[in-house]
């Protein structure tokens, strides 16, 4: 059954919305109505009816859309599919994952069905819908490859030139031009997916294990601060891309400088046999004992007991070999976080931009993110935070770049910029921050016209598709940020003039033909 | 009947269109007034996208004085408010601030000193490439727009001084299949009827559709198919609304349609050839159907 929100509804207000509160930007940008949908049938009928009265259709699974796409649509429909949130085995074999479907309970059902996994992200509350088909990564990456490595079919609406919307069960023989656009071409392109299929997956780790180290801002120097950042890049760009260290995650968060701020590295160990052999990231936190030696002798270390409230990881001091690891059962740590806002939409907005890197770190760059990050927006606590994410590994099997429409097969590490703040009011003043940020620290290592990006090249390969940032479409070869150099994206105009030939979905960074 | 003005008689006319050889689309519009006239022409670069402009003369019986000259994006279609010194121009840009959709602006006629002063620029809906032609709805409330690239018409507020507001309503159409072949939506030309209501031509979908206004919505009430093979081009009323004239998108076919309440009928084909592809307007003046194409 189809619920209809319209304006007149006292639920629109809440339902015409995203989880990040910039958006709708104006109650003129706003959707004219919100269709829940149940069953793929209602999305059929929901999309006919929209496409019919000349409406435009956006979609929303589970609402973490970085940018505008879904709900600044003047006038237009918002069909809601976060009711289609199958977890099953699906006919004929395999598993079934609708796209609404958060990604906890992806893990939940998967895990209780057959002790198996999609290698996805952390946020718990972020809808299958966008991540799977703009790629999906996580944890579990350098394991077992992207979540879109692993779709063997896809069960999506188009709309034809006369504007019959049709049901489309494509896979690697049916539809293969449009399957592969699929496999992380981005959403919301082509049509409206109502369901993902595996025939294979792996299966899910026994433990997830974590540690990390800790540095605060108080006494960091610029110097520390680049030994701190290419000892992990060092690391990810050699060690780090031996098999055995794959089912280790890591993550470096490069805050903003705050009086009682740290930078954290952390390290994610899976266990995938049973033995939970910690030596990989032991060898890995040790490195990091030469960036601070005084961390060892403090009176009060960061222990698990200390930790940051809400922190997944555990901090302790870097003494060599004795890192004060935090064990958990793996759905238990995969699935109780928490995550990604499961409270509601709330008022936070954000901003968020994005890198794949290639090698590890240069002096110039690391200097630039230095000189951001301990500068203030007058008046505003700044707040952002530069995560960089282990890479590569499993995804990293450069034939998958041919049967997915994920191009960046040769990073080491990917990087996620993020800022939130709750007042409006500063929305001009850290868009402007942030924007300037990047785009100088994409100028130490790139130069002429691609300067400001991370343009594939030497040392990078642009950005990611599903974490979208809309300052980038300012640059005529942005399309090659998100899908390379190579002919990637002109696949991609060829699909969606082939099975959207009336551009019915569309949006500010959607492909363009 | 007459076929492509000089710009001698475009001078003469009530409004028409008028272009250079370089130029890929223009539109013009003349301002009246009892003491002198002004007249309006664009043009937009076929090479240099966004790079057009629109030339100011004062018309005294056949005699133009060039005024000078505002920088443009790309005028392909200019109108006058009825009542408000206000120009309005369509320009046909595919990408706008970086995004796939065209713009339209308001500018402000200083009638005495011969001059346009910007009142504001307004993007078009995401999608909405390429317009063409517009034409303010009955008791100028709205510019309606027909955007030929997306295959979608954007309505606009006209707040009180004449300027733009935000796009306030999306029709977006779909195209059609026939003889296992397809066509995209092409909408590129639209008229207002005397009854308020809407006509616009598409010669993707080789419709002429009447339009209404819903509660700020828009509603495609009747199509008809027209000029089949190939679809419309160019539109223009009768000035009594008893005929809708059309131009075939390929042949340049001149036809007429008479309407009822709105609803066009009765399709008679008037003129062979009547204009090319190349001909950006087409006007009604008294005793003649004229095309402009210079």
């Amino acid at each position: 059954m189809i619920v209809t929100v319209s304006k007149d509804d006292e639920r629109y207000l809440q339902l015409r919305r995203t989880r990040n509160a910039r958006f709708p930007t104006t109650d003129a940008d706003a959707v004219s109505g919100i269709e829940l949908c149940e069953t793929a049938d209602d999305v059929q009928a929901a999309l006919q009816r929209a496409v019919s009265a000349g409406k435009r259709p956006t979609v929303r699974s589970g609402g973490h859309c970085y940018e505008d796409f879904a709900v600044n649509n003047p006038g237009g429909v918002l069909i809601d599919v976060s009711k289609l949130n199958t977890v099953a085995a699906a006919p004929g074999g395999g598993y079934q994952v609708g796209p609404g479907a958060m990604l906890g309970e992806v893990y939940k059902g998967l895990y209780e069905q057959a002790k198996v996994n999609i290698p996805m992200g952390s946020c718990y509350t972020v809808g299958a819908g966008g991540h799977l088909s703009g790629g999906g990564y996580g944890l579990l990456t350098r394991q077992q490859g992207l979540s879109a490595d692993l779709i063997t079919a896809v069960d999506i609406l188009t709309v034809r030139h006369n504007g019959t919307v049709e049901m489309r069960h494509v896979d690697a023989h049916t539809d293969p031009d449009l399957f592969r656009a699929l496999r992380g071409g981005g959403g919301a392109n082509f049509g409206v997916i109502t369901a993902f299929y595996f025939a294979e997956l792996p299966a899910a780790p026994r433990h997830l294990t974590s540690g990390g180290v800790t540095f605060p801002w108080a006494t960091m120097t610029e110097d520390k601060f680049i030994q701190i950042a290419q000892t992990y890049g060092h690391y990810m760009a050699t060690r780090g891309t031996e098999r055995d260290t794959w089912p280790m995650f890591t993550m470096m968060a490069l805050s903003h400088k705050t009086e009682r701020g740290r930078i954290n590295v952390s390290a994610t160990w899976h266990d995938m046999d049973g033995t939970n052999d910690l030596r990989v990231p032991t060898e890995f936190l040790d490195l990091f004992l030469k960036c601070d030696t005084q961390v060892a002798e403090l009176k009060d270390p960061q222990t698990s007991a200390h930790a940051p409230s809400g922190g997944r990881f555990q901090m302790t001091p870097c003494v060599e070999g004795k890192h004060r690891w935090n064990t958990k059962p793996w759905l238990e740590a995969t699935v109780d976080g928490n995550s990604g806002g499961i409270k509601g939409y709330g008022s936070t907005r954000g901003k968020y931009k994005s890198c794949y890197m290639k090698q590890n770190f240069t002096a110039a760059e690391l200097k630039k993110m230095y000189a951001w990050l301990t500068r203030d927006i007058p008046e505003v606590d700044t707040g952002c935070v530069i995560s960089v994410d282990s890479y590569g590994g499993a995804m990293n099997r450069p034939e998958l770049a041919h049967s997915t429409a994920v191009p960046q097969r040769g990073s080491v590490m990917k990087l996620q910029y993020q800022m939130y703040w709750s007042n409006p009011a500063e929305d001009a003043v850290r868009l402007k921050y942030f924007d300037d940020m990047y785009t100088d620290i994409y100028s130490a290592n790139v130069a002429g016209k691609h300067a400001g990006t991370p343009f594939p090249g030497d040392y990078y390969e642009g950005c990611y598709i599903n974490y979208p940032d809309q300052d980038m479409v300012r640059y005529p070869f942005w399309p090659e940020l998100y899908y390379g150099t190579g002919k990637l994206y002109p696949f991609l105009q060829g699909v969606k003039k082939k099975y959207d030939p009336n551009n019915i979905f569309h949006n500010s960074m959607a492909v363009r033909t | 009947m007459k076929r492509n003005w000089t710009r001698r008689e475009f001078g003469l006319g009530a409004m028409a269109i008028a272009t250079g050889a370089a130029c890929s689309g223009a539109g013009a519009a003349q301002w009246e007034r009892k003491e002198s006239g002004l007249a309006f022409v664009g043009s937009a670069p076929a090479n240099e996208p966004g790079d057009g402009s629109i030339h100011l003369f004062r018309t005294a019986g056949e005699r133009w004085t060039a005024l000078g000259t505002v920088p443009a994006a790309a005028p392909a279609h200019l109108l006058l408010h009825p009542t408000l010194p206000v120009l309005y121009a369509v320009h046909r840009v595919d990408t706008w601030n970086h995004l796939p959709r065209g713009v339209v602006s308001a500018y402000r006629v200083d009638g005495h000193a011969g001059r346009l002063h910007l009142l504001g620029t307004q993007p078009l809906s995401l999608s909405a490439t390429l317009p063409r032609h517009a034409v303010l709805t009955g008791g100028a409330t709205h510019l309606f727009v027909a955007a030929e690239g997306g295959g979608i018409y954007n309505l606009l507020p006209v707040a009180a001084d004449g300027s733009l507001l935000a796009v306030s309503a999306i029709h977006k159409e779909f195209g059609m299949e026939e003889g296992g072949l397809a066509k995209p939506a092409a909408p590129n030309s639209v008229a207002l009827l005397p009854n308020g209501a809407l006509l616009a031509a598409d010669a993707g979908l080789e419709t002429l559709t009447r339009f209404t206004l819903v509660d700020g919505t828009l509603r495609p009430t009747h199509r008809l198919r027209v000029h089949r093979g190939e679809g419309p081009r160019e539109l223009a009323l009768s000035p009594g609304g008893r005929f809708a004239y059309t131009t075939g998108a390929a042949t340049g076919e001149l036809r007429r349609h008479r309407l009822a309440l709105g609803n066009a009928s009765d399709e008679v084909a008037l003129a062979r050839r009547f204009s090319s592809p190349l001909a950006p307007a087409m006007a009604y003046v008294p005793d003649a159907i004229s095309l402009l194409q210079v």
